[in-house]
Formats: structure tokens, C-alpha cells, sequence
């Protein structure tokens, strides 16, 4: 992959998230636990019924944007991490462009590497496994 | 290497790579020398027809992208719900193609 792709994917993939986002904050209703109205496509979800482990990540990252913090963490703790990285990425690709660097290219690449070490790959998976659980607990 | 083990090599591996790619890796392998005949045939290559039942099953939670080692987008995917759903259903077109080329590019790396 290399930096003008990644750029261009991370910066297509921000725009969707903001318009998804922007969507769900202009509707005004009250987010139900399994309210079908709100949710976006979950394949996993229609098919089994069972909601997936990024399950409520809008509703998490809505909640956040009005600064909502434990509300967010308890509708998907994820939430947080989406919510950083679409208001880091875009700046920090612009700041790239402009300078006509590499930096957010070479973090995504040691990134990458980080969890692509055993250890790290199976402490990710277990705690998404246990944020999954939550979720079908929550009755997402 | 002798073509004989060349031709078995392709008759077996030959669906890992895009047929148009074959006779440029038949030239390749041709050239190289047969120690290198065993690092070959333990190659670690996967399989795109596995890779599209994969995607299809469980592509959702980007588990498709994590096997074909772009880690960074695997997350991506898992954290937006297979991207809306619409990066699912995209991934299930382009998966087959990816895993091919990844297998080239590690093929490169033996041979060259």
C-alpha cells in the first residue's frame, strides 16, 4: 500500500464516517437498546440476530460528539477510539500533505507491526471477543 | 531449476497466482537454482477460494483482511462493522484478486 493510496482510502473511508455521523445527529430520537431505525447495516446482526462486536459504534461516537463520555463507553467502548482517530486522521493526513511528509504513513506501518506481534494480536483479540460478549449482553 | 520440477511446482501452486502472471514465474523459477527447490515448496501461500468463503462467512469482522496480512485495514474493518456493510460486500468482489497478488509478492521474495 503505498502513501498516497493509504491517504486516499483513510481520508474516503473519514468522509463516509462523517456524513454517517452527521446523519444520525441530525435525526433527533432516543437510542433504544436494539432500535432497528438507528442501526446501519449489520450483516452479522440480520442474518443471526447476534450484533457483532462494533455493534453501537454510531450511537457511541453520537453520544460522544454531544460529550457524553460514560454513556459512549457504555454503548461501545470502541466508540472512543473511532471518535480519536476521525478527528486525528484527517488533520494529521492534511499536515502530511501540506509538508509533503510521511508521518502518518510511517505511523500506520509500525502500527500494523505492532499488533502483528503474537502477544499484542491475542491480548486485541481477547478483549474484542469480551467487548463482543458485553454487546450481546447489552442486547445490542 | 529443471522444468520437470518447475511444471509440477505450477501444476499444483497454479491457482495461488493470476494465470496471466504464470509464464513470467515459469521464466523465474527456471532460472533459480535447485536449492532454493525446498524453501519453494514450504511456501506458506494461501488459498483464494478459502479466502472468498472467508470473507463471505465472516468477512464482517474484517477477519478476511487480517489473513491476508493488511492488518491496519483488518482493524479498520472490524471497528466500522465491515465498514457499514458496504466494505463487506465490496471485499467479497476484490478478495480473491488481493489474495493472488499477495501470493506473488511473497513468491517474489523467495525468487528474486
Amino acid at each position: 500500500m503505498t502513501r498516497n493510496k493509504l491517504y486516499l482510502l483513510v481520508i474516503s473511508i473519514c468522509s463516509a464516517g462523517y456524513i454517517w455521523i452527521a446523519y444520525h445527529l441530525s435525526r433527533t430520537e432516543s437510542f433504544v437498546a436494539g432500535n432497528e431505525s438507528n442501526l446501519g447495516f449489520c450483516l452479522m446482526r440480520s442474518i443471526t440476530g447476534v450484533p457483532c462486536p462494533s455493534c453501537g459504534m454510531t450511537r457511541s461516537v453520537t453520544t460522544l460528539a454531544h460529550g457524553h463520555l460514560s454513556e459512549a463507553l457504555w454503548w461501545n467502548p470502541l466508540g472512543i477510539i473511532m471518535f480519536a482517530s476521525m478527528i486525528t486522521f484527517p488533520v494529521w493526513i492534511l499536515y502530511d500533505v501540506i509538508r509533503r511528509k510521511d508521518s502518518f504513513y510511517k505511523f500506520f506501518i509500525s502500527t500494523e507491526n505492532f499488533f502483528r506481534n503474537r502477544p499484542v494480536a491475542i491480548i486485541a483479540i481477547i478483549l474484542v471477543i469480551i467487548n463482543w460478549i458485553w454487546n450481546i449482553f447489552k442486547f445490542l | 531449476m529443471e522444468e520437470n520440477k518447475v511444471d509440477m511446482f505450477i501444476m499444483a501452486n497454479g491457482k495461488y497466482f493470476e494465470s496471466m502472471q504464470i509464464p513470467q514465474i515459469k521464466d523465474q523459477l527456471l532460472k533459480l537454482d535447485d536449492s532454493k527447490w525446498i524453501m519453494i515448496q514450504s511456501m506458506n501461500l494461501k488459498d483464494p477460494t478459502i479466502m472468498l468463503v472467508i470473507s463471505v462467512i465472516v468477512g464482517q469482522l474484517g477477519i478476511d483482511r487480517f489473513m491476508i496480512g493488511d492488518t491496519g485495514l483488518g482493524i479498520a474493518k472490524l471497528l466500522t462493522c465491515g465498514g457499514l456493510g458496504i466494505w463487506t460486500i465490496v471485499d467479497w468482489f476484490l478478495i480473491q484478486g488481493i489474495t493472488r497478488e499477495k501470493n506473488l509478492e511473497r513468491l517474489r521474495q523467495f525468487i528474486y
